[in-house]
């Protein structure tokens, strides 16, 4: 249904995303943080996704983001 | 100019923005599924959507068509290369493609939907950088895209910039 050249340039989009959000991220302010809030902010530099990571932390997409910032992990789009 | 449908977190991304009135030099009304604006927490974003509901230029609607938000599900559920939307943009998708107004939205999932579902091809989906490109001109350009990284944690894709001729 999707063509792999199409696949390919949304794996090659979701890995330069991944590493500027690896490279930036504070990952002491990151690993000092309790559960769930650690899982999650580890999750949002994998994936970038907002609204998953909220709901591992169990915060709303703004609160989270607040965390985000505070943690340094930049959005990428 | 066009009224479109905005999700939480294009508002939540532009209350951190110097600037968030830019985004009617484009839009003279935004749309967003009350359900989507329940995600919205902080007080900047409370404040920035206070100030455009009382302008009611920020209109917040029902959720419509349940229909068309079970079919993305299926979608998803059949084809796993198929991008997930989460649920707060899956209804202001639907609300975009149902008005024919463009979506305005940081994920990335929904625009990939529209490259890869002929049915959706028509929905337009604006994000940050897109909407920044719309409503400053050239000359001042590079120096909105610094300060909105600046001011809201963002980066742009490389490809994107460079392709804007962005130097910096």
């Amino acid at each position: 249904m999707i063509s792999e050249e199409i696949i390919r340039g949304w794996e090659e989009e979701d890995e330069e995303a991944r590493e500027i959000r690896r490279k930036n991220a504070d990952w002491k302010f990151i690993e000092e943080q309790p559960e769930p809030l650690r899982s999650a902010l580890k999750c949002f530099v994998e994936l970038g996704d907002l609204y998953v990571a909220s709901r591992i932390a169990g915060l709303k997409i703004d609160e989270f983001n607040q965390l985000r910032i505070k943690a340094r992990i930049p959005m990428v789009i | 100019m066009t009224s479109a449908v905005v999700d939480a977190c294009l508002i939540i991304n532009w209350s951190l923005f110097s600037e968030p009135d830019r985004i009617k030099r484009a839009f003279n009304r935004l749309l967003m599924p009350e359900v989507t604006f329940e995600e919205i927490k902080s007080e900047r974003a409370k404040a920035l959507s206070a100030k455009w509901l009382s302008e009611r230029y920020l209109v917040l609607t029902p959720v419509i068509d349940e229909g068309e938000v079970s079919k993305i599900l299926s979608l998803i559920a059949i084809y796993p290369q198929v991008p997930i939307i989460d649920p707060p943009e899956l209804y202001a998708f639907v609300l975009a493609k149902r008005l024919r107004i463009p979506l305005l939205t940081d994920n990335k999932a929904p625009k990939r939907l529209t490259e890869v579902v002929p049915e959706y091809k028509e929905v337009a989906v604006y994000d940050s950088l897109d909407i920044l490109i719309m409503t400053s001109p050239r000359e001042e350009l590079n120096d909105v895209i610094e300060r909105f990284m600046n001011e809201t944690s963002f980066r742009f894709s490389r490809r994107r910039l460079k392709s804007l001729g962005y130097t910096r």
